[in-house]
């Protein structure tokens, strides 16, 4: 029999001694009540792609000695015809409204621009203050395109919307406040809002916002709904109210005590912890179903009900200890990514997945304890009634062999798919399918350069001064790199201001720059003038290979100039194109490392090397076929879809576990073949059930806001599924090949 | 950009008198009553005799502190730049005199001092300032026109530190929101 590292012994002590194990629950779960009411959520995204890369340092030098460009919003006005007199000073309303909002410290917009208009008139709006017809308006605004190009990306060519761009304050968008400030600004703006005009805001504030309101909304439905559909599922299964309450009672207390932990401990819920309170539901619901089943069987048998309790616990306890332990090793393998993000979830799921497991252990058997002392009987389910479904496989286990060579195969093909899959991580995947936000950034992706900047960051040679012709001729030199690679009018600088200066025979030096205030030049210069900014409008959505090419472009255009030393690129469009995909890649390796190292607790628990090397290839299957079907069909992994394989294996190596454990106790009275089919027969209808209860409990998930969690449940599903297709019919296979070499 | 601030700076010397202007110009118990609340401004106003006009917006909120000082907040801005009103108007004595700091939170004003005084329903104010980059007194004025407690009209003259000629900076219309 499996050895659960003696963990199932938490039960066996909790029935002995009920009423103290029973006020300890109870005390650990009024706690988590304290813990939920304080709980905190987040949608940071910089901090979870965090991973000690010279790319994270380039960009928080960018945040530190210019300005939080996390903090800028979009504003996107989409309108009838920019270019009338009624659609401009809307859109100048618009601007005003913004800029004179406590929240907002500064803007760019067509109507920050500025041009010189000679000694007499000086520097002017580059737009006239008022409008007297339609036609003048489009002439200023062909006439802007022309004077200052970067205007260009401020407005569509078709005259059909135009952005700004809103710096809002730091403490208005810190993560308690920002989703108060995004729904402030989403108010002012829903006032412009008409049958012509649409007015809404993108950008990483509102992104961040969205996040926060897409976590809420899914743990307030989709937690409900996974738990819901559990009790309902074990209702149907034992046809007893009784019976349902205590199978549903664990997930309820886990999930009570992961966010109560949470709360208590001011763990933030990210868009990734997220998958946390709908999964341990699942999960944990699978392994009750487990233990519960063998007790109502065994119970069944003896009659006494209580030592029943105590059998169930001595023979399937082991199993559900050793499943807990191999998913918590697959949760925790996600912190050898590196990664701040996933270091978290898979701290926060290797203690939700033992809370969960401490509530099946524990919370089942007290209260099969209670309901038996108050003359609860378990009746039998119909579960016993799906044995049939092991039929197939029972017969395939005469051709062993066959199904064995099949499996190396399809392994093979699987392992080919998983090398040479293409990663892409966008942050949009995680906003919800109806967020405006999202709707937003794909539409200024499309007809603008794109919310998100890269950032050209020029180091100046300090022994010289700010005008300097080197200094100068540094930054132009960049400018001229940057033109090589991204098109005319989709950047800015301290240069075109320049420029303008230079026609009134002025200069940029160091005094006038300390003249002006630090929010406007933060966006051009470092606060020590020893480093100046190009800022190029971009997109955060593009894929690794489009980033890296640009990039790659990027290189060969300073390398040209000799300014490779001088000059650094960086910018969220970065993180998202270079760091997050090579996060992916990590996550790929910590998932193999989670493979071997389950196989590795399986031979130690089962005390067989054999036995969990028969555990291999039936366990990498599920993985490597995902990826096959993913790479087939041509889409690339993503961060859900990585992190979903590594747990979804986590939860598939359980059916292995309780395949070979009743393997192992029929081995005790019978020859190898008659275990394996012994097995087969015990154990399948469990697993079909529990792979059901899992997919079903998924298949809430994939109604989640977040088109990122319904990815991630459709790949556990799948998961699930071959799961349970290689353990039915590879893992057998491979038991009765190791008895045929024994014979032999 | 960098020298718009300067034009800025014009406007703010002249622009952000406006409402302390009218209120101090008025002050009384009843016309700090009256000017209590919150107010939007909507303009053009220009930097120099030759330049073009800008538009200008402000958002003024207003609250009496005792009978004879009203506090004030609130921003205007000019194109890319947002000016801080912050401040309040005290009237001296119960006399016909004057004075505010609020002004003190502008950056381009040297020169926080100021005083009004009532004449008619006009309410005549002027204020010596020093201008930030040309360094020199610089003489603003402003003529309040206060057709009713939910209406006002401002309209600003300065000096030109160019010619030393006064001209007209321009004309805001206050509306109580």
């Amino acid at each position: 029999m499996i050895n659960g590292f003696g963990l199932h012994k938490l039960g066996l002590i909790a029935i002995r001694n009920p009423v103290i194990a029973t006020i300890i629950m109870a005390m650990i779960s009024f706690a988590a009540i304290v813990g939920i009411s304080k709980l905190e959520f987040s949608g940071e995204n910089i901090e979870i792609l965090r991973d000690g890369s010279q790319e994270l340092a380039d960009y928080d030098e960018l945040l530190s000695q210019f300005r939080n460009f996390n903090n800028d919003a979009v504003v996107l006005m989409r309108i009838k015809n920019l270019a009338t007199v009624e659609g401009i000073e809307t859109f100048r309303d618009l601007n005003f409204e913004f800029q004179l909002d406590e929240r907002v410290e500064s803007i760019l917009s067509i109507f920050s621009m500025v041009k010189y208009g000679g000694p007499d008139q000086g520097w002017q709006s580059a737009l006239p203050a008022e409008y007297n017809s339609d036609e003048e308006v489009l002439a200023s605004l062909k006439q802007l395109a022309e004077d200052i190009p970067s205007s260009q990306s401020l407005f569509s060519p078709n005259y059909d919307s135009a952005v700004m761009v809103v710096y809002t304050k730091a403490e208005a968008t810190k993560d308690k406040n920002v989703q108060e400030t995004m729904d402030g600004l989403t108010a002012l703006a829903k006032e412009f809002n008409t049958e012509t005009v649409n007015v809404t805001i993108a950008g990483q504030p509102a992104i961040r916002a969205d996040l926060i309101h897409s976590i809420v909304a899914d743990l307030l439905f989709l937690a409900p709904m996974a738990f819901l559909f559990c009790a309902v599922l074990a209702f149907i299964l034992f046809r007893q109210p009784v019976a349902m309450f205590l199978c549903a009672l664990p997930s309820l207390l886990s999930i009570g005590w992961f966010l109560g932990g949470a709360g208590l401990t001011g763990t933030s819920l990210n868009f990734l912890t997220n998958i946390l309170p709908a999964l341990l539901i699942v999960i944990v619901f699978a392994d009750t179903l487990h233990l519960y089943l063998k007790w109502q069987k065994i119970s069944e048998k003896q009659g006494d009900y209580i030592a029943s309790l105590e059998q169930a616990i001595r023979e399937i306890g082991p199993a559900c200890a050793l499943s807990s332990v191999t998913t918590t090793a697959a949760l925790l393998s996600l912190c050898l990514s590196g990664n701040n993000g996933l270091f978290e979830l898979g701290i926060a799921g290797a203690i939700a997945v033992f809370g969960g497991f401490i509530a099946v252990i524990v919370a089942l058997p007290l209260g099969a304890y209670w309901a038996s002392k108050l003359g609860f009987k378990p009746k039998k389910s119909i579960a016993s009634k799906i044995g049939i479904i092991a039929a197939p496989a029972m017969k395939l286990l005469n051709y062993r062999k066959a199904v064995i060579v099949a499996g190396l195969l399809l392994c093979a093909a699987g392992l080919y798919a998983h090398t040479v899959i293409d990663s892409r991580f966008r942050l949009i995947d995680y906003l919800g399918s109806q967020s405006e936000v999202g709707q937003s950034e794909n539409y200024i992706d499309s007809t603008y350069y794109g919310t998100t900047p890269l950032f050209a960051i020029v180091n100046m040679d300090q022994d010289l001064a700010l005008d300097d012709p080197a200094n100068e001729g540094r930054v132009y030199e960049t400018i001229e790199a940057v033109k090589d690679v991204f098109p005319a009018g989709s950047f800015y600088s301290l240069a075109d201001f320049a420029d303008e200066i230079k026609k009134a025979g002025g200069k940029i030096d160091e005094k006038l720059i300390d003249e002006l205030p630090r929010f406007l030049t933060s966006r051009f210069i470092s606060e020590d003038k020893s480093q100046v900014l190009v800022t190029i409008f971009s997109s955060a959505n593009l894929s690794e290979s489009e980033m890296q090419e640009r990039l790659a472009n990027m290189d060969t255009a300073l390398e040209k100039r000799d300014l490779l030393q001088h000059v650094k690129i960086t910018g969220y469009p970065v993180l998202s194109g270079v760091v997050a995909p090579r996060l992916m890649d990590n996550l790929r390796i910590s998932l193999l490392v989670a493979v071997f190292l389950s196989i590795i607790l399986i031979a130690l628990s089962s005390g067989s090397l054999k036995l969990g090397l028969a555990c291999l290839v039936p366990n990498m299957l599920p993985i490597i076929c995902v990826e096959l079907i993913l790479y087939s069909i041509g889409i690339p992994l993503n961060m859900s879809i990585a992190v979903a394989l590594t747990v979804a294996f986590g939860i598939a190596v359980d059916d292995s576990i309780h395949m070979l454990n009743q393997y192992m106790l029929n081995k005790r009275d019978h020859d190898n073949l008659p275990a394996v089919a012994g097995a087969l027969r015990e154990v399948t209808p469990a697993l079909f059930s529990t792979t059901l209860i899992l997919s079903g409990g998924l298949i809430i998930m994939c109604f989640s806001t977040l088109p990122a969690m319904a990815v991630f449940a459709v790949v556990v599903i799948m998961t699930l599924l071959l799961a349970f297709l290689a353990d039915i019919f590879q893992l057998p296979a491979y038991l009765a090949i190791m008895n045929e070499e024994k014979a032999e | 950009m960098l020298k718009k601030l300067i034009v800025a700076s014009v406007f703010s010397l002249g622009l952000f008198t406006i409402p302390a202007t009218s209120i101090s110009a008025f002050a009384s118990p009843q016309i700090f009553e009256n000017m209590s609340g919150s107010w939007r401004g909507k303009g053009l106003v220009k930097s120099g005799p030759k330049a073009k006009n800008e538009s200008i917006r402000c958002k003024l909120r207003s609250k009496q502190d005792g009978t004879s000082k009203l506090k004030m907040s609130g921003n205007c801005a000019v194109s890319g730049f947002i000016f801080s009103l912050n401040g309040y108007i005290q009237q001296n004595g119960g006399k016909n005199a004057y004075s505010a700091s609020m002004f003190r939170s502008l950056a381009n004003l040297k020169q926080s001092n100021f005083s009004g005084k009532r004449s008619g329903s006009k309410i005549n104010f002027s204020f010596k300032a020093r201008d930030r980059i040309s360094k020199q007194n610089i003489v603003a004025k402003i003529n309040l026109n206060s057709r009713s407690a939910k209406t006002f009209i401002v309209d600003i003259s300065r000096t030109d530190p160019k010619s030393g000629k006064v001209f007209k900076v321009g004309t805001i219309n206050f509306a109580k929101r």
